[in-house]
């Protein structure tokens, strides 16, 4: 069981299937849109919108960033 | 927010390093259109996209070139085609980088300013030069130097000593001969318009054994026009005027027999 907020969270990042992961980074690492990713990675849209809400489910609550289910998205 | 960015930053960082599969050069241009085509095996596509997580500038690349493809198609209203896109987008890229058109201007000017330094150099070398030639001249001897005594004058109302300095004589002395009266410790000699203004001044003078004081000018120094020389004496500690004398100097310009070789 990790305590420090950044361990857990690399900790989960690194159980994430490689494509939900790079979704996920892009999306709130890099902030790109989920349609810009769609086309950077050559899959649907509906791709990564799924990747990303399985990314919201697995990786920990506390530090996260406002997800797309959660209110308003992207990182400012 | 911004907490967050520097975290995922950081984790970004080290999973790169333990997954070790992040391409450490930036893929070629023609690598990318190969991966947008989808040309690209499998394993080097994935080794692209795994790029796109830790490096920001390739898919902004990819995304511009997705936006010029896209404006292409529309003023062009046909399909377009890929290396073409690619071969202009970086032909754009290169113009705007290529340092010709900018560095023309950049380039005259730089000429402009050696030329500008070039001449500065050679007028402040003529500069130096004429200021040698002045100072060796000042420094020869020079014959028959006008000698023009001030002694206390008869205290008129608009008495003016007119000194005439013969054509030739870049110099002259004056020797000022003080009023009879008590003897100053030391005394301060001043030449000032005939406005006032103040040009000069010695401090600390003694008498010279003939009891005045001898004063070398040039042409250069007191141009030709009305001046006051006033002898100052320090009594008990305070400056007091003991004389002044108003004088005209007078420069001819004609050719003299004293004038040096």
């Amino acid at each position: 069981m990790h305590t420090d907020p950044e361990e857990s969270w690399r900790a989960a990042l690194e159980t994430l299937p490689e494509e939900v992961r790079r979704c996920f980074l892009l999306r709130f690492g890099q902030g790109f849109e989920e349609e810009e990713i769609a086309f950077l990675l050559k899959i649907p849209v509906e791709r990564v919108l799924a990747h990303l809400r399985q990314a919201g489910e697995r990786l920990p609550r506390e530090g996260s960033p406002p997800l797309p289910w959660s209110g308003p998205r992207g990182i400012s | 927010m911004i907490q967050d960015r520097l975290m995922f930053a950081r984790i970004l960082r080290q999973l790169a390093l333990k997954a070790g599969k992040v391409l450490v050069r930036h893929p070629t241009p023609e690598a990318l259109t190969a991966y947008e085509a989808g040309d690209l095996p499998a394993a080097e596509a994935q080794q692209i996209s795994e790029h796109f997580v830790h490096c920001r500038e390739c898919p902004e690349l990819l995304l511009d070139y997705r936006r010029f493809v896209a404006s292409s198609g529309e003023e062009g209203s046909r399909e377009p085609d890929i290396t073409t896109a690619w071969l202009k987008l970086r032909r754009r890229v290169t113009t705007a980088r290529s340092p010709g058109k900018l560095g023309r201007p950049a380039l005259w000017i730089v000429h402009v300013c050696c030329l500008l330094l070039l001449a500065a150099l050679t007028g402040l070398s003529l500069w130096v030069l004429s200021l040698q030639h002045e100072v060796r001249r000042l420094g020869e001897p020079q014959v028959n130097l006008p000698v023009e005594n001030l002694a206390a004058p008869a205290h008129q109302a608009g008495w003016v000593r007119r000194i005439a300095v013969p054509a030739g004589a870049e110099r002259f002395l004056l020797t000022i001969t003080p009023p009879e009266g008590p003897p100053a410790a030391v005394y301060r000699l001043e030449i000032c318009t005939s406005e006032g203004r103040f040009l000069w001044s010695a401090d600390r003078l003694a008498k010279g054994p003939d009891g005045s004081f001898a004063v070398g000018l040039s042409r250069r120094f007191l141009p030709g026009g009305e001046y006051r020389i006033r002898l100052l004496g320090d009594v008990e500690g305070r400056a007091a005027l003991v004389e002044e004398f108003p004088v005209l100097l007078l420069y001819s310009t004609s050719k003299m027999a004293t004038s040096p070789q």
